[in-house]
């Protein structure tokens, strides 16, 4: 019985095929792959926890100022994190507002053709590299700050927050179009039926379909924003002072890890410090992206529905 | 008449609002087409100026160093580095997708493996430095290297272009699997005969876009594979310039703001190489 | 612009004192003038020339395809929220003012000629607010007003009673025949002069487009209905009135018993026998 199975034409050319072979080598890049994940997570962790001998989670992150060098060392990154909060959040202030009516531009009034020519430009925007960006605000925003307010130097979280508001504009606008997109043709068509405006229906039916998948974009904007590394290094000013007002020199979280990353031995407690750093925004991070696309799902489903 | 009267006054306030949201979106899709444009304008027309064969085909010269001569190095750099980057994240990234796609049961494992790649897309690149650093540089002892930074690259890559791929799969209409695979060929076959193919465009859309975004990206060889200067030609396990990083120490050292330009111009030279390239073989893809 | 708004609507509410003086007996409230219609490159309707009795139920039938849709959306100016449609020659008149002047109001036509989709498409909203739609935007109303006029016009769709305890939940919550009755509602609002209706059953069982039948036959008494129709037998039970469309155009236009007594078209014929779907 058995061996009438085993001879059995079907049994003998599935004995042939590469399928087991190439089943198991994509499954063995998947788990690979995806296992750098966990190691960078895993790692980072590790590496940081070293910080806390040195200094507690609360010195870490709001008593202590950054003086690597003292005996011992002080290790503190209120200053960095605050410069963060003030440039992400300049970004967020001028990104979300204009890209949220340009994401209703393309999604609800543009003509096909305008809205074709527009989406890959925006796509380009969003392509630039970041120490592009850098050095085009160091060139532009700089120069002119420091003739408008006149400044020594124009480097500021001001012209930080105002780069990276261009860098995560074509994200928000994107998400946000994604989300006008998800809601239904017909209300459109149906409310303008009623001899009302179109931004009456925008206002009263569109918005509020979409407002969970905008509101989304925008967090993952922050995610983003809270990440940018060069631009923020190049126009924040690198300074070590927590900044105070918009035209005052700070250093972000991100700018704080590149610029002193290269300077520290492994095993020191700055090198943790530094990895301390880089574990709070990882988490900020992750915390953010995770909860949204768990939620993602459900927040299309709202504008579809 | 009175009635008509009414509905006027409200419905001037109505049409006053329509207009002046009208008027701000045109505004927004104005700045929206004109910020790009001035931007890589603005790039291109100062970077076209220093542009000359020379500036590609020497090395940088003068003290400090970079203010004359050129920037082939950092090209040359740059090209190792995503390549190596390349050569370990495009076959990983395309079978983990066909992992995904072709051979996976469980709808579960198949969220759960996205939710965790979309998570590994989403860590700056910044962190990706970070970890290279440590764990690649010094704790492997690979060195400050074309190695190091290429597998940094490579980790960056990874998410972007599986993504990519498992979705040009995913766009395989289902009855041309189910058609081929019921003339009782295998899997394996079905894949290389008539999914890959299919796939092959959006496949190389992604995986342009990613090495584009990891030409200009400068936080994660920052540390792994670049230095200031160079002499000889890239070998894995030599530290390399690179062109994001070469055009950092140009502005933040002050060295040459004419060359930081001409550096700015070929990498977005690279990135409109890329989005057209990504955005041709997309339209390929729909028709 | 906005003057012309005031005349149409002056001359609606006016009405019907002016338009039946100003105008010859035979003459309705509605009409179209050598109309023709676009989608595109293609053309979908043909020299349409009819007339619409006032507050009678004028049915346009046809086979699917025919451009009834078409015709009927052009009547108030919703068309034109189709991308590609265009009315590319000829008038519609309503009394005696062109709707497609270039300097009238589209949002004013819409308003005094309302119109019911085939399939109910609520808001995302509550029952109440779905009702005050467009009053809401054409007028502002104080609180205390807003329930007594969901209250009036959801009792003349005859949902009242069945929504009252529920008038803040959601309208998605509703059966698909209480959905379209909403939408009515929501239409009759508006206080229109004419309702169109576009297939407005054809989604909805039998029990619920009985409703709706029995709706018209009381809404005639206040409003002129145009209502567009597949159903052969439905025309029979509501029109006073009936066209028929085939391929773009107007083959039969006649008071409905006549219609369907004597079809003067071999095509009208075939139409009535069922040999043309």
């Amino acid at each position: 019985m058995s061996t009438q199975v085993a001879s059995h034409p079907a049994r003998r050319l599935g004995g042939l095929t590469l399928d087991p072979l190439v089943w198991m080598l994509t499954l063995l890049a998947l788990v690979i792959g995806v296992s750098t994940f966990f190691l960078i997570v895993v790692y980072v962790l590790w590496q940081a926890a070293g910080v806390f001998g040195a200094v507690s989670l609360s010195e870490f992150l709001l008593f202590e100022p950054w003086v690597p060098l003292a005996e011992p060392p002080r290790l503190g990154i209120l200053h960095a994190w605050v410069s963060t909060v003030y440039v992400t959040g300049i970004a967020l202030l001028v990104a979300v507002p204009l890209g949220i009516v340009m994401a209703l531009f393309i999604a609800e009034i543009a003509p096909t053709a305008v809205r074709n020519v527009l989406q890959p430009c925006l796509e380009v925007l969003a392509g630039i590299p970041s120490v592009v960006y850098g050095f085009f605000g160091y060139v532009t925003l700089v120069v002119w700050f420091e003739h408008i307010f006149d400044m020594t130097t124009g480097v500021s979280i001001l012209a930080a927050g105002l780069i990276v508001a261009v860098m995560v504009m074509p994200f928000i606008v994107s998400t946000a179009t994604e989300a006008l997109d998800a809601v239904p043709r017909s209300f459109r068509e149906t409310g303008m039926s009623l001899g009302v405006t179109r931004f009456y229906v925008i206002r009263r039916i569109i918005l509020p379909r979409a407002l969970p998948g905008i509101f989304a974009g925008i967090v993952l904007a922050f995610a983003r924003g809270i990440g940018e590394t060069l631009a923020a290094l190049m126009l924040a000013g690198n300074s070590l002072a927590v900044p105070k007002e918009l035209l005052d020199r700070g250093q972000t979280l991100t700018g704080l890890i590149a610029t002193e990353l290269g300077e520290a031995a492994l095993g020191t407690e700055k090198f943790a410090a530094l990895f301390a750093a880089s574990a709070v925004l990882m988490l900020l991070i992750l915390l953010i992206n995770g909860g949204i696309l768990l939620i993602k799902n459900r927040l299309l489903r709202h504008a579809q529905g | 008449m009175h009635k008509a009267e009414q509905l006027l006054l409200n419905n001037r306030r109505a049409v006053v609002n329509d207009r002046v949201f009208w008027l701000l979106a045109w505004t927004a899709g104005a700045i929206g087409l004109l910020l790009p444009l001035s931007i890589i304008g603005y790039l291109l027309f100062h970077g076209f100026q220093v542009l000359s064969w020379s500036f590609i085909s020497e090395v940088p010269r003068g003290y400090p160093l970079g203010v004359s001569g050129g920037i082939l190095p950092a090209i040359q750099g740059s090209l190792a580095v995503t390549g190596l980057g390349l050569a370990v994240a495009f076959p990983a990234a395309l079978a983990s997708a066909i992992y995904l796609s072709e051979y996976a049961q469980s709808q579960r494992f198949v969220a759960v493996m996205r939710f965790f790649t979309e998570c590994l897309a989403a860590i700056p690149a910044i962190l990706f430095g970070v970890f290279g650093y440590a764990f690649l540089v010094v704790q492997f002892g690979f060195g400050i290297s074309v190695l190091s930074g290429g597998l940094t690259l490579a980790m960056l890559m990874y998410p972007v272009i599986l993504v990519g791929s498992y979705s040009a799969f995913n766009a395989v209409e289902r009855p041309l699997k189910e058609s081929a695979l019921s003339l009782g060929v295998s899997r394996a076959y079905v894949i290389r005969r008539t999914l890959l193919p299919k796939a092959l465009p959006g496949i190389i859309a992604a995986t342009v876009l990613a090495a584009g975004h990891a030409v200009g990206s400068a936080a994660p060889v920052l540390f792994t594979a670049s230095v200031v200067q160079t002499r000889s030609s890239p070998s894995l396990d030599s530290p390399v310039m690179t062109l994001p990083t070469h055009l950092y120490n140009l502005v933040s050292e002050a060295v040459s703001f004419e060359h930081a330009y001409g550096t700015a111009f070929v990498l977005i030279a690279c990135l409109l190489f890329a989005n057209s390239c990504a955005m041709m073989l997309r339209h390929r893809l729909r028709k | 612009m906005l003057q012309t708004a005031i005349n149409l609507n002056s001359a609606a509410a006016l009405h019907p004192a002016i338009l039946t003086a100003a105008s010859a007996p035979s003459a309705g409230i509605l009409q179209t003038q050598q109309l023709n219609i676009h989608y595109g490159l293609e053309q979908r309707l043909f020299d349409i020339n009819i007339s619409i009795a006032e507050r009678q139920v004028t049915a346009i039938m046809g086979p699917s395809g025919c451009g009834k849709s078409t015709l009927l959306k052009s009547l108030n100016r919703t068309l034109e929220l189709t991308p590609g449609a265009e009315v590319t020659s000829g008038s519609v008149y309503f009394g005696e003012l062109d709707i497609y002047q270039s300097d009238v109001d589209a949002r004013a036509v819409r308003k005094v000629i309302g119109i019911i989709h085939q399939r109910p498409q609520p808001f995302p909203m509550s029952i109440e607010e779905n009702v005050l739609f467009g009053v809401r935007f054409h007028q502002r109303l104080k609180r205390s007003q807003r329930q007594l006029l969901a209250e009036r016009y959801l009792t003349m769709a005859g949902l009242w009673d069945e929504v009252k305890d529920r008038l803040h939940q959601s309208a998605h919550q509703l059966s698909g025949g209480q959905q379209q009755r909403l939408c009515l509602a929501r239409t009759l609002a508006n206080q229109p002069q004419i309702i169109l209706m576009d297939e407005p059953c054809s989604s909805l069982d039998p029990a619920s487009t009985e409703r709706i039948e029995q709706l018209v036959q009381q809404l005639k008494n206040d409003y002129t209905i145009v209502i567009v129709t597949h159903n052969i037998a439905q025309s029979r039970r509501l029109a006073d009135q009936a066209l028929l469309m085939m391929e773009g155009r107007v083959i039969e236009n006649a008071p409905a018993a006549q219609l369907f007594a004597n079809p003067t078209t071999v095509a009208g014929q075939d139409f009535l026998q069922g040999r043309i779907g």
